[in-house]
């Protein structure tokens, strides 16, 4: 029984340390924490932030996300995860191949932005509806600056 | 007689009115001491800070920088008209009409690419002769706030980071036996 235990916490280990991406976080979190879109409707564009003190944010797209990490620029990220947009499988947000623009609208955003797993679905999607390939970094400036032009 | 008190009258209201004019100057700090966003101290910015006038309610920040995250987050309140402290006097004035400066060597309040107001043009002129930086309308000092959010984040984090290690790798003293 004791080995079965110690078996189960190092199996979940992983997910308490926020290494990996929480599976059912539509169930646990069901809305978005800012504008309270349903996140399973927008499963493919929706985010997950882990903190160091345990909070969970969870969000329906990057520009929610964006709003959260303007509000807390003091903590400490452990994780940020970002839907598939094909899939809808939670990947990490850092990794995930990010593209930019195309004719698909937006998240709470007039500009697209996607994250892929890998970059041959990227370029797929791109041949059928344009826009660049592009970093979480690169995608998350962009997400501030269309901010902006919403605002203005 | 008449004429004598009337002179003193005259004094002590003077008085009175230049000892009213820096409380009611301040009121908006008194009313926000701390930004919401960053809960940093508004007194200590008072040369930054910013005073959104809404219909909810006013919000008082320390920047332009918490002022954009602000008004991101709260997209559904109606903005009456938005403040600004004068660089030089501290006075709010209306941050439309003001003349920005954009850059400069004077290190900027929650931001890496500093942003002032000034309530004359001459001012500013003046702090960019002293300082650096371009002059720009609310509308540029705003966009670049925008542009430079997500960097200036990122630096702010990356400082909790570094204060975080030093906290880690020199914990407080133990008490001697």
């Amino acid at each position: 029984m004791r080995r079965f235990i110690i078996y189960l916490l190092v199996l979940s280990l992983p997910v308490l340390l926020g290494l990996v991406p929480v599976k059912d976080d539509i169930a646990s979190h069901p809305e978005c924490q800012y504008c309270g879109m349903d996140r399973k409707k927008f499963g493919f564009s929706r985010m997950l932030i882990v903190y160091e003190d345990g909070t969970v944010v969870p969000t329906c797209s990057i520009h929610c996300t964006g709003i959260d990490l303007a509000l807390n620029p003091h903590k400490l990220i452990r994780s940020t995860s970002v839907g598939d947009y094909d899939t809808h499988e939670l990947l990490n947000a850092e990794n995930a191949v990010w593209v930019l623009g195309g004719d698909r609208m937006g998240v709470m955003s007039i500009q697209g932005k996607w994250a892929f797993k890998n970059r041959s679905s990227a370029e797929r999607f791109i041949g059928e509806h344009g826009g660049v390939i592009s970093t979480y970094d690169g995608v998350m400036r962009a997400v501030f600056e269309d901010m902006y032009e919403i605002l203005r | 007689m008449i004429k004598k008190i009337s002179s003193l009258a005259i004094v002590f209201s003077s008085v009175l009115i230049m000892a009213a004019v820096p409380a009611s100057r301040q009121a908006d700090i008194r009313d926000h001491p701390t930004c919401p966003i960053c809960n940093m101290d508004r007194q200590e910015y008072a040369h930054s800070r910013m005073l959104i006038r809404q219909k909810e309610g006013d919000a008082g920040t320390c920047s332009i920088h918490c002022t954009a995250a602000h008004i991101a987050v709260n997209r559904d309140k109606r903005i009456i008209e938005i403040l600004v402290a004068d660089y030089g006097s501290r006075h709010l004035i209306r941050a439309k009409t003001a003349f920005w400066v954009i850059g400069g060597d004077r290190g900027g309040v929650m931001t890496l690419r500093a942003k002032w107001a000034f309530a004359n043009e001459s001012d500013a002129a003046a702090f960019i002769r002293d300082h650096g930086g371009r002059q720009a309308t609310y509308d540029e000092a705003l966009k670049a706030t925008f542009e430079d959010m997500y960097t200036d984040i990122k630096a702010v984090r990356q400082r909790s980071i570094e204060r975080k290690t030093r906290q880690e790798s020199s914990p407080l003293p133990q008490d001697r036996p």
